[in-house]
């Protein structure tokens, strides 16, 4: 059967607990779904924990929902996600505050 | 958590967008403590980053005949005379000078060849008169936002959220919230305390607005004992996708996509079939009211959406690359990104509340009916009346929010500094608290959310009716009474997403009540508020009033004022 799910791993910490963990989350996928999405579902439906910044400019250029995906710096509102990948998301460079949230300066 | 802590100021801000920011540079620039705090980072959240690029300003340009009295007679006139004439004339006779101070400090406008400002004409206008900034609402902020670091003085919290405003003896002196940055509760005693925290478009579904646009200032005003005023009149914007969701909200230019001599796309229901008038594209209320319709009579996709379809268009391939090339570069890059193709895939879209006209009410220097409270930009009303001209809602952010800093300055300078009541603080410390009792089967915010803003779709667009108002109501009271009571979220840590969720679901559920309200009791047709049962415009213009006496609200009409 045709793997439907986006399998997400995602970087939980914060100020207070400098723990690092990784939190895993499987995601049905939705048509045109962007990482950006996908935190919605995961917020609104698995875990309402999770900290990430919900704010698009729609136009890719206010740089708020940058995150390290796989490893490298993007914007979630621009990076879609395809039925059955594996993504792992940190946060971008700089002071984090909680899970996927950063210090602007 | 029962702890918190205090700060003291001469001057607060609440709200980090265009209004809050200009009323902040300029209550520092009068040599006063000011503190600003913002829900989100600066041009980073709220309503200001995603504004589109106009700001209007009668240079006159493009059309030497503009100026400031045609400006004023703009405004009056597409306001449906709902606006308050010395806040349109405000507006109207300051914007030139606040343009010439942001291009300035660094704001890029687009300029003509010979140096002077490039004038677009947007509908409503009578001469040309829209500016182009450059980057949108984020090429202002961002400017803004320069200028305020550059201004140590200014203290700036940010990922504030601010809950209510501290009282004594009906004088406003301050604010309470939280600071998601360390996760605790703030006191903020202030000689005097600006609104500038912009509209309350997140009551309804669909918005091209940002999803932090909950109406905090209006509430916070509304619950201090504070006018408000109009909160029946939300402005449309007729073109935004609705799905998929990862494009939910953002608004794409109907002009381009709709006009026949640009891309001729053509609007058609969920069976595929036109429903516009035969000839030129309707003016933008009546196409909206046209899509309304469709989707409310059963034709609209299973979204809520009417389609936008390309292929019907009399345009051939080359020329609709052209013309998206030209207009539509950016839009389509981002819609590609995700596999969607405007030139053959169909784009289900609606109209999407854009602008919200009520609020706090406020005289010409800004006060509200409070002492000790200013209010601001969109915050703030009426400047615009019932409808509003492309291009004056960042002019208002820079007109009024100057003026909040200054009126709020001189009114800091007579006061002695402020103590607020541990009292006040305990109950609302409490409001907090009571999300995190464990409820059993403890709901999340977001489910109330949704079925608050399917009621707001269903029954409170721009096509309203007394009854469909009156079912609208009761079913708002019952997710006040019987839903919010059951919202459990955790009440500890830092960030806590949710437990801010909770507050503003809280603060959008009193301000639909405030909408439905204030809707029912205009008793006529006007602007963006069409009654089928009462389907004429009254023959003298009045604000709605909202106010809260005690525990209850009270409904009252109050005289738009005009000037001789």
């Amino acid at each position: 059967m045709e793997d439907k799910m986006i399998h997400a791993k995602i970087s939980r910490s914060s100020v207070e607990d400098k723990e690092k963990r990784i939190g895993e989350f499987e995601v049905p996928y939705s048509k045109a779904m962007t990482l950006q999405t996908m935190l919605r579902y995961i917020y609104e439906n698995l875990d309402p924990t999770l900290a990430f910044r919900d704010f698009r400019c729609g136009r890719g250029i206010c740089n708020t929902c940058l995150v390290k995906v796989n490893g490298k710096v993007k914007r979630m509102c621009e990076a879609p996600v395809q039925p059955g990948q594996e993504v792992l998301l940190e946060p971008a460079p700089g002071q984090v505050i909680k899970d996927l949230v950063t210090q602007f300066d | 958590m029962d702890n918190y802590e205090v700060l003291k100021t001469d001057v607060l801000v609440i709200g980090g967008g265009g209004a809050g920011a200009r009323a902040a540079i300029e209550a520092d620039n009068q040599g006063v403590a000011t503190c600003l705090v913002s829900k989100g980072p600066i041009a980073h959240s709220g309503l200001t980053p995603l504004a589109y690029p106009s700001l209007q300003a009668a240079f006159g340009v493009s059309d030497a005949r503009d100026n400031n009295d045609v400006h004023y007679d703009d405004i009056i006139k597409v306001g449906r005379y709902l606006a308050d004439q010395d806040l349109s004339r405000a507006l109207a006779d300051e914007i030139v000078q606040r343009v010439i101070e942001l291009d300035k400090w660094g704001v890029s406008f687009k300029k003509q060849e010979d140096g002077k400002f490039f004038q677009v004409h947007h509908p409503g206008q009578s001469y040309p008169r829209n500016l182009y900034i450059t980057r949108g609402g984020l090429g202002l902020i961002d400017v803004l936002r320069r200028e305020l670091k550059r201004r140590p003085s200014v203290k700036i919290l940010e990922d504030f959220c601010v809950s209510c405003l501290l009282t004594d003896q009906g004088e406003v002196i301050g604010a309470f919230g939280m600071n998601l940055v360390d996760g605790r509760f703030y006191a903020i005693e202030a000689k005097s305390t600006i609104l500038a925290c912009g509209g309350y478009e997140e009551v309804w579904g669909l918005t091209d607005t940002a999803p932090d646009s909950t109406g905090d200032g209006v509430f916070l005003g509304f619950q201090a004992g504070a006018d408000v005023i109009d909160m029946e009149m939300a402005l449309y914007y007729p073109t935004a996708f609705v799905y998929p969701e990862s494009v939910r909200g953002v608004a794409i230019q109907y002009e381009t996509l709709l006009a026949k001599d640009k891309l001729d796309f053509r609007l058609v229901n969920k069976t595929g079939k036109e429903f516009l008038p035969e000839g030129p594209l309707p003016v933008r209320d009546v196409l909206m009211r046209l899509m309304f319709t469709e989707i409310e009579q059963g034709r609209g996709t299973e979204h809520n959406a009417v389609y936008i379809d390309p292929i019907l268009s009399s345009k051939s391939l080359e020329e609709i690359d052209r013309t998206i090339e030209r207009l539509l570069k950016i839009p389509d890059r981002n819609l590609r990104a995700l596999g969607i193709d405007m030139r053959k895939d169909r784009l289900e879209t609606s109209p999407a509340v854009h602008y919200t006209l009520g609020g706090v009410h406020i005289n010409v220097k800004t006060e509200t009916t409070l002492p000790g409270l200013f209010a601001a930009g969109e915050n703030a009303s009426n400047v615009h009346g019932a409808n509003r001209i492309s291009g004056n809602a960042l002019a208002e952010t820079q007109v009024f929010g100057r003026r909040a800093g200054l009126y709020a300055v001189e009114y800091a300078k007579k006061k002695s500094s402020r103590t607020h009541s541990a009292r006040e603080v305990k109950e609302e410390i409490q409001k907090w608290n009571a999300f995190g009792e464990k409820k059993g089967n403890g709901v999340h915010p977001i489910s109330l959310r949704k079925e608050m803003k399917q009621v707001m779709d269903k029954y409170m667009g721009p096509n309203r009716s007394g009854e469909g108002m009156q079912t609208a109501l009761q079913k708002i009271l019952d997710l006040k009474q019987n839903g919010l009571p059951k919202v459990e979220v955790s009440t500890s840590g830092v960030f806590n997403v949710n437990w801010r969720t909770a507050i503003e679901v809280s603060i959008t559920l009193d301000l639909a009540e405030l909408i439905i309200r204030s809707a029912l009791f205009r008793k006529e047709t006007r602007g963006h508020h069409f009654r089928s049962d009462f389907p004429e415009a009254a023959k003298i213009p009045q604000h709605t009033l909202v106010k809260k006496k005690g525990q209850d609200i009270e409904m009252s009409y109050k005289s738009v004022r005009k000037l001789n």
